[in-house]
């Protein structure tokens, strides 16, 4: 069957009122009056839908499923941010190491010995308020 | 009552995004059941789109419906799957589907059905998310432009052509009636 532009394009137009998109106006009004083609085209689009709403599906929905997936991101986001600290580390004693060898080539050798000796009498002082504050941010973590 | 949902979930507020992911799960599912016809990818994109979804919640920018946005995500890692792996398997497996009234009537149902699925699948994977989403889902043009990222015109004439091969390899389907 040849089929001229004219149809072509009015069946194009069928397709579009068919599903809502757009409104039957008079030019595809009259030319379905007087083409067979275009009028058998149109009644095989509701002919297609009732047998193809026979393929309709409606999944259950899964809940269990969607909590699933905010544990999984939770571990995610978890492994990001345990890089992320990772990398702050890293960063934090590149630059410190790199502080105490410039300050060894200039010459601050006894200097540094003296600070490490009064940090290794501050730092384990400091330990309980760092487990404190470690503590209370699981707490709110495991709340939330 | 959505757009309230998604202002909170925006915020952060878990509840509200829960809530969004089950009213829309269905849809998400019930698509890329009809895209893959494969129930163990289905499931495995269905998980990666929450999760994505939850992800980037922050970052969505709402314009329309919230399932747009689900449906872009689960379309674009249809189409990452595809391009891993070019053979997927058409299972045609109905047990995701509802169980109907009388069993004569579901023989011949399951036959009906199983010749649709098999009709769908054989467009090409493009042109049948836009048929999807317009016949079973009744997206607008402009949103399936949207999804799919191409223009209107297009989305057009994909949706001419589907219905096109549908009528065609149809008659099969229609005789034994
Ligand atoms: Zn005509
Ligand atoms: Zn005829």
């Amino acid at each position: 069957m040849i089929m001229s532009k004219d149809c072509e394009s009015c069946q194009k137009k069928l397709v579009d009122i068919f599903y809502n998109e757009e409104n039957m106006n008079n030019e595809v009004k009259n030319h379905i009056k007087t083409c067979h083609s275009c009028k058998e085209f149109f009644g095989r689009l509701y002919q297609m839908k009732d047998i193809m709403d026979k393929a309709k599906i409606e999944p259950s929905i899964e809940y269990a499923e969607i909590l699933q997936s905010f544990k999984e991101v939770e571990i995610i986001k978890e492994k990001r941010r345990n890089l992320f600290d990772l990398i702050l580390f890293i960063i934090i004693s590149g630059v410190l190491l790199g502080l105490v060898a410039l300050l060894i080539v200039e010459k601050y050798l006894v200097e540094i010995i003296y600070f490490q000796l009064v940090m290794y009498i501050i730092i384990p002082l400091s330990l309980p308020v760092i487990i404190k504050i470690r503590s209370l941010k699981e707490e709110y973590n495991e709340r939330y | 009552m959505e757009e309230r949902l998604v202002k909170l979930a925006k915020k952060g507020d878990k509840t509200a995004l829960e809530r969004l992911l089950q009213s829309n799960y269905s849809i998400v599912k019930g698509y890329l059941l009809k895209m893959t016809m494969n129930k163990t990818l289905t499931e495995d994109i269905v998980q990666e789109t929450m999760m994505k979804a939850i992800l980037n919640i922050k970052k969505y920018k709402p314009k329309g419906k919230f399932s747009t946005w689900l449906i872009t995500i689960a379309t674009n890692l249809y189409r990452d799957k595809l391009r891993k792996d070019k053979r997927i398997i058409f299972e045609n497996d109905l047990s995701y589907h509802e169980v109907p009234k009388n069993l004569e009537q579901s023989v011949i149902d399951k036959i009906d059905i199983e010749k649709i699925n098999k009709i769908l699948f054989e467009l090409p994977d493009e042109k049948r998310m836009v048929f999807i989403l317009k016949h079973y889902y009744g997206y607008q043009y402009k949103e399936i432009s949207e999804i799919v990222k191409c223009p209107i015109g297009t989305v057009r004439s994909r949706l001419h052509y589907c219905i096109k091969q549908i009528q065609l390899q149809m008659e099969g389907v229609n005789d034994n009636e």
